[in-house]
């Protein structure tokens, strides 16, 4: 009989046992769950990309119906959200008082020059559509030498990928970034006048921050080059008017998926 | 006019927008990072900066000391836009071609008018009665295209000084836009001429560096050469030759008495003042042999610093007033040598193909003006003072004696024209060689000595 009572005193403790463990695997879960916010504070990218996927893949006909409402909110968002940078005090305005700054609770509309007029539209493709070129009626190709840049580098500088990182933007893709910034700079280069003698000699060298919307941020440093006793008084003036003439071409039609690329760029200004 | 007569509303020239010299401190929260670079290359444009240069405006039309404020916002406006217009770098919209200012705008400027009259700065100011019989004169330079102040300047003056006041406005414009120390604030000394060229009546007289304010300083009795401005320009310092007297003179501007320093049978050149006004060079031919000499400003004893056979002549200090540029043929012809004030170290700095004369060195220490003879002509140039980077700057018959403006930016020199009616002008040349322009006077002009800023 003990040989029959002592199992099944070990099946009760065993079931005693098994109970107890279900209770705490239970409760444990209970106290998991209870702390599940917690968990999804790490990392937050995660959290955007499950309730992006899970609103888009929700819907039926993802790319040809995008809501623009809501593309509309995201993009004014992303304005609207703090620079990826942080930007360092600035000694002097950097924008022009006259028009406005691009102040950061305005959609991207109201700043932008004309063409960039149906922002949801244009941000539409990278966000909830598989990349398809879109030509702007604007950007057309005429034909004719107009001299009007506005616009060339931003679409040169399409990135074919969507959100493309600074490591994967093309050679050609940063050539034309280049070409639009000089663009942009050399006419108000040219239009300050700085004369003495030897000043052709002079090189200053200026780095300066983006915004995502292509609005000078912030001088980082502003040095010359081939200072000598003779051109030594224009050294002040060539370095105003390196900085007037980024501060006059700002904003910078850029494309913000090569941002990476652009947000801090350095430029040698000189005369000859 | 006494410095106590022109007060500095604003000592601090308000530099709102004044160039950053590098300040910009690269943000250390940021890891160092190699960014894209691309190189921008503009043109040297010879074009100008246009400014507007409207009337001051003034908050009641009163007249002060028979001069009216409204009337004086008009003519100041003048003077400056004619400064700016003189220096060769800004083409000046003066009040005659823009519309005059509220003295609300004064400090509110509209700047898109400017914009759309394509001016890149915009002078704004204003002119009214002090209330102790002065006037105050405000004036303000704002970028039209940023929309900024870049300067601004206030002076009280009395109402005779207006000109003055003017001048100190174009200077802050000056200086702010070019970098370049200020010189329109300053006075010129030369020689005035008239009659044949065989009985040349010659004296001396001093103008502002526009030409205004002009006065004859000798009346003609005696032949006067080779005027200098003292540092302060209390004095000058001249030669004047009567009844083969030659005698070396310094004439005080504000009594109108003078005194003399030397007197010789020898013929005596060039005298010049040491920068702290104290000791004046000065060339004497003794036997068929010149040579330079120094001496204290109140006379005594000459020192004589060179000793070679030949003619050594004039005489120039640097601005550190230790070392002097000289012309000597000592060598067969005239070239240009330095020595230490003492004398010490003469060398020879000049060797290019003709002859140099007349050397001046520029206030700021880095240039050296000559006459270069050659070919039949006289031009005027400038060289380091090592000799080096020897440029032309004229191109005509007969160009000399060079003397630099206060800011070293400017050459001022006279011109001959050839042939017996052959006449004699002031002119002046940007330090690049452009802006070639003759300085109006009324008679013909000769030896032209620029002095400092005044005080």
């Amino acid at each position: 009989m003990a040989a029959t009572t002592a199992p099944r005193g070990n099946r009760n403790a065993s079931i005693a046992i098994a109970v107890l463990l279900h209770i705490l695997v239970i409760g444990l879960l209970s106290v998991q769950w209870s702390r599940g916010d917690r968990r999804f504070d790490n990392p937050p990218m995660e959290v955007d990309l499950v309730a992006e996927t899970a609103t888009q893949s929700s819907a039926p006909v993802i790319s040809e119906t995008p809501p623009a409402a809501r593309l509309g909110e995201e993009d004014a968002t992303d304005i609207a959200s703090p620079e990826p940078v942080p930007a360092p005090p600035i000694p002097e305005p950097v924008v022009r008082p006259t028009p406005a700054p691009a102040p950061k609770q305005v959609a991207r509309p109201v700043p932008a020059p004309p063409k960039k007029t149906p922002p949801a539209a244009t941000k539409a493709p990278p966000k909830a559509a598989p990349k398809t070129p879109v030509k702007k009626p604007g950007a057309q190709p005429t034909g004719r030498p107009t001299g009007n840049l506005d616009g060339i580098g931003r679409e040169l500088t399409k990135s074919p990928s969507k959100g493309a990182p600074a490591a994967t933007t093309s050679a050609q893709v940063k050539r034309s970034i280049d070409v639009s910034i000089k663009a942009k700079v050399g006419p108000p280069w040219n239009r300050c006048r700085v004369s003495g003698l030897d000043v052709d000699q002079l090189v200053t060298t200026v780095k300066f921050r983006l915004s995502q919307s292509g609005a000078l941020t912030s001088f980082s440093s502003v040095t010359t080059s081939g200072v000598n006793e003779s051109n030594k008084p224009q050294v002040a003036i060539h370095q105003e008017c390196a900085k007037k003439a980024i501060q006059l071409a700002s904003p910078f039609d850029l494309d913000p998926d090569n941002y990476d690329y652009w947000k801090e760029y350095t430029l040698h200004l000189e005369k000859k | 006019m006494s410095a106590s007569r022109l007060f500095a509303l604003s000592l601090s020239v308000l530099l709102c927008g004044a160039p950053a010299l590098a300040q910009q401190v690269p943000d250390a929260s940021s890891p160092p990072r190699t960014g894209p670079e691309e190189t921008v290359t503009g043109t040297l444009s010879q074009d100008r900066t246009v400014i507007a240069v409207p009337a001051l405006a003034t908050p009641a039309a009163v007249n002060v000391a028979g001069l009216n404020t409204s009337t004086l916002g008009k003519q100041i406006a003048e003077v400056i836009a004619a400064d700016l217009e003189r220096s060769g770098l800004y083409a000046p919209l003066g009040p005659g071609s823009v519309r005059a200012i509220t003295m609300a705008e004064v400090r509110a400027p509209r700047f898109a008018d400017w914009q759309a009259k394509n001016a890149d700065n915009v002078v704004h100011g204003f002119v009214q009665a002090s209330g102790t019989g002065g006037l105050v004169v405000g004036c303000y330079l704002y970028d039209t295209d940023l929309g900024s102040e870049l300067v601004r300047q206030g002076f009280e003056i009395q109402p005779g000084d207006w000109r003055r006041a003017a001048h100190k406005c174009a200077d802050a414009i000056y200086a702010r836009l070019s970098g370049e120390s200020p010189f329109f604030d300053s006075r010129v000394a030369y020689i005035a001429e008239s009659g044949p060229k065989g009985n040349r009546i010659k004296r001396l007289a001093i103008m502002d560096s526009d030409g205004g304010n002009h006065r004859f300083i000798t009346n003609g009795q005696a032949l006067a050469i080779s005027p200098r401005f003292s540092p302060d320009y209390k004095k000058i310092v001249y030669v004047s030759y009567l009844n083969n007297r030659v005698r070396v003179f310094i004439y005080d501007v504000a009594n109108g008495s003078q005194k003399l320093v030397t007197e010789s049978a020898n013929a005596t050149f060039a005298p010049r003042w040491s920068p702290d006004g104290r000791q004046i060079l000065y060339s004497m031919a003794v036997g068929g042999n010149t040579d330079i000499y120094r001496i204290s400003a109140d006379g005594g004893t000459p020192v004589r610093l060179t000793n070679t056979p030949g003619i050594d002549v004039g005489g120039s200090f640097s601005p550190d007033g230790k070392k002097i540029v000289f012309e000597s043929d000592r060598s067969g012809g005239q070239q240009i040598y330095t020595m230490n004030i003492d004398g010490s170290n003469q060398q020879r700095i000049s060797f290019g193909g003709g002859r140099y004369a007349t050397p001046e060195w520029s206030p700021r220490g880095d240039l050296i003006a000559f006459t270069k003879m050659g070919g039949g002509e006289f031009r005027i140039g400038v060289m380091t003072p090592s000799g080096g980077s020897a440029r032309l700057l004229t191109n005509s018959w007969q160009d000399e004696a060079p003397t630099w403006s206060p800011n070293g930016r400017v050459i001022q020199f006279f011109r001959t024209s050839p042939g017996k009616e052959g006449k004699s002008q002031l002119w002046q040349v940007d330090l690049t060689g452009v802006n070639l322009r003759r300085l109006p006077t009324p008679q013909d002009g000769s030896d032209p000595s620029w002095g400092p800023i005044l005080p």
